[in-house]
């Protein structure tokens, strides 16, 4: 007979205490295994994410929660911009595209973002595509609106109210005037980008100037008013006070942009008979790295805004928000798996009293103390790897039990069956990073599983035969 | 092939003080005899197999078993000689109960270091009239069933020298003449010596030799 199914037999005797231990392995490395896919995955996304976007420029404010909100469609906006200073960073010969991003209302918790079709046609998501229409088209005046894959509320034609503020709360009334009409549907992207209604610039209420012509509408006003920065709306304003670089083709025009712009109006674009004002943010492409540094520089100098980059926020996020917080659950996981762990040892440590007559039966049939000794080790590797192997199971089930809501909540699309990839700083340890995270969990728990065999196997290698077998 | 000389025992008393079970000057048991060591109970019968078995060492004295003297091998050694060259009949039973019969065998030879082990342990219940319980498990097996698996396990290990500890105290009249019976026979057919160890005279009187423990125990 092989040692193999001695120690299955032996297991198999103590079916139920076998499986109950083995369960709470699994319990314990399912825990730590989906709650380091969980951040590992998020955390690529956030970063694949990030990636598609080189430079965010907005209100004054905190720089994560301009990106948060521009690139995440999270938290709320820092304020407003000047529609004249977007303008003036689309004319600027270092900007490869500059596309506004403006935040108004909500539709059931789905954020209403007007900008430009340019969103669409020229940023980049992660994978290196462009968003894509799953059907319907781009929309081509206001009131239309183009939704995420994810905006399962509305279909296609489907008529809506838009409700105020970024959030759908009781309080907010539904705007009465425009009725917005569904007139394109996203491809999934994965990516928060599939929570959103885009609608034109025009279509966003919050960032017009009140018609003068037209009556005073309460709501409107008092948004519009709140909103307006401090210099004139709708002027555009310097990036700052003295440009540093020497632009040969455009000395003088650069002067006259410190002024006040008189030509304003042909500029901004009349939409209907409001004129937009503001933008929330914009979102720019240099034409060559290097621009990037240097307009965050001159942009952050400058008075009216603040340029952010999205992937260091993102990198900051995770360094100072969701890395304490994966701290804490992997902690609390680790926890759960030595608790298991310790269960193995009460659990072979209680079946060792009435084993002792079978050991010693064992022994007088001439096997060695080692032998014994080695069994319970084996014993007690195996309900660890057992348990080990359900557990990678079980933490990639609850992956897929997430799924569903991780995408409602982030947009995120998590694969749930993706294995976690290996990151270990150490050089000298730099070749376990070929093996999936999955292998090395459950090697650390059949190795910690085994050493809480110890003490069993011990007490079994000094079992007196003599006295156990007389009993 | 069983040499016993000066053989004494002691165990430690509760008190501290020490209880003198056994002291044996001299006794032999030549290559496949069989022999039935009377005694009554509490006289040591138990703890001089122990010491045969290697399972118990004793205070003074030489046990010489097949040339090698068990004094002087290490526990480990010891062990191995065990597993090699001698087979144990509880009284009761004592089958392992996770394993079935054919298992019980397996073990036995598993633990000799022999090969063939489902081969020989099929044949060797087959002989105890158990062909048709292989793969039943102790807590299937009635008493008597049990008591021929515990036989067939003594021998499956090749042993020269099987120990029996009051083998039938624990089986009826019926099961008690079979199980003899199949000891006697299957010893013999195996080669090995048989030292049966009772208290019951009709056990006894089967055997050609029959020793009175307290003729050789000199307390
Ligand atoms: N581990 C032990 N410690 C102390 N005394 C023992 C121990 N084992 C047996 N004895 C004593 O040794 C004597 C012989 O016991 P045993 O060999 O079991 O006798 P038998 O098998 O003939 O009934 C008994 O008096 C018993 O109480
Ligand atoms: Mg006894």
């Amino acid at each position: 007979m092989r040692t193999v199914r001695v120690i299955y037999k032996n297991l198999r005797q103590r079916a139920l205490a076998t499986a109950l231990t083995s369960f709470s392995i699994a319990l314990g490395v399912g825990l730590v295994i989906a709650i380091t896919c969980l951040r590992q995955q998020a955390e690529d996304t956030f970063n694949n994410v990030a990636a598609s976007y080189e430079l965010v420029v907005g209100a004054k404010g905190s720089p994560l929660q301009l990106v948060l909100n521009t690139v995440y469609h999270l938290d709320v906006p820092t304020g407003n911009i000047p529609y004249g200073y977007y303008q003036q960073l689309k004319q600027d010969w270092r900007v490869h595209y500059a596309i506004p991003f403006a935040l108004g209302d909500n539709y059931h918790g789905f954020r209403l973002v007007g900008t430009e079709p340019e969103y669409f046609t020229r940023l980049e998501l992660r994978g290196g595509g462009k968003a894509q229409l799953a059907g319907g088209r781009l929309f081509s005046q206001d009131y239309e609106a183009v939704i995420g894959a994810a905006v399962t509320d509305l279909a296609l034609n489907q008529q809506f109210l838009a409700k105020h503020g970024v959030q759908d709360t009781q309080a907010s009334e539904e705007h009465e005037q425009h009725k917005f009409t569904v007139v394109g549907i996203l491809k999934p992207t994965g990516t928060p980008l599939d929570r959103v209604i885009f609608i034109s610039l025009g279509s966003v209420d919050e960032i017009h100037q009140p018609d003068p012509n037209q009556p005073i509408g309460g709501a409107d006003l008092m948004d519009a008013l709140a909103n307006v920065p401090e210099q004139t709306a709708g002027a555009p304003v310097p990036l700052t006070p003295t440009h540093p670089e020497p632009r040969p083709e455009s000395q003088n025009t650069q002067t006259k942009k410190s002024e006040s712009h008189p030509a304003r109006q042909e500029e901004t674009p009349d939409h209907g008979h409001k004129q937009i004002s503001e933008v929330t943010a914009v979102i720019l492409k240099l034409k060559t790295p290097p621009f990037m540094f240097q307009m965050h520089r001159e942009i952050n100098k400058g008075p009216v805004a603040q340029a952010a980059f999205p992937a260091l926020e993102a990198r900051n996020l995770f360094a100072r928000i969701v890395a304490p917080i994966n701290m804490v659950l992997l902690t609390v996981s680790a926890l759960v798996g030595i608790v298991a762990g310790i269960s193995i040892l009460v659990s072979i440590y209680n079946t060792l009293n009435e084993r002792r007559r079978e050991i010693a039966v064992m022994r007088a049939l001439g096997a060695r103390r080692r032998t014994i000794f080695s069994w319970l080790l084996w014993e007690a590797a195996a309900i660890s790897a057992v348990g080990g192997i359900a557990g990678i199971g079980l933490g990639h089930l609850t992956l897929l039990g997430l799924q569903k809501m991780a995408y409602g909540i982030s947009g995120i699309t998590l694969a749930p069956w993706q294995l976690i990839r290996t990151d270990i700083p150490l050089t000298q340890l730099a070749f376990l990073n070929k093996v999936p995270g999955e292998i090395l969990i459950v090697a650390v728990a059949v190795a910690l599983g085994a050493l809480m065999g110890l003490l069993p196997a011990v007490m079994a290698y000094r079992t007196n035969v003599s006295a156990n077998l007389t009993t | 092939m069983l040499h016993l000389s000066n053989l004494t025992m002691q165990y430690q008393g509760r008190d501290g003080g020490t209880v003198q079970v056994l002291n044996i000057p001299e006794f032999s048991l030549a290559a496949g005899e069989q022999v039935a060591l009377i005694g009554e109970s509490g006289q040591g019968k138990t703890t001089l197999l122990h010491l045969i078995a290697g399972i118990l060492t004793p205070t003074s004295g030489k046990i010489e078993l097949a040339g090698v003297i068990l004094n002087n091998l290490s526990e480990a050694a010891r062990d191995r000689f065990r597993a090699e060259k001698i087979g144990y009949i509880f009284q009761s039973f004592h089958l392992l109960p996770g394993f079935t019969a054919q298992e019980n065998l397996e073990l036995g030879i598993m633990f000799a270091g022999r090969g063939g082990g489902p081969a020989r342990a099929k044949g060797l219940l087959q002989q105890v009239g158990l062909a048709e319980r292989l793969h039943f498990y102790p807590r299937e097996l009635s008493a008597g069933q049990q008591q021929r698996v515990g036989i067939a396990r003594a021998l499956a290990n090749q042993p020269v020298l099987v120990l029996a500890d009051e083998p039938t105290s624990a089986l009826d009249a019926g099961n008690r003449e079979t199980a003899l019976q199949l000891m006697i026979d299957l010893c013999r057919e195996q080669n090995a010596a048989l030292l049966v160890v009772t208290h019951d005279r009709a056990v006894a009187a089967r055997f050609p030799r029959v020793v009175e423990l307290k003729d050789i125990n000199q307390l």
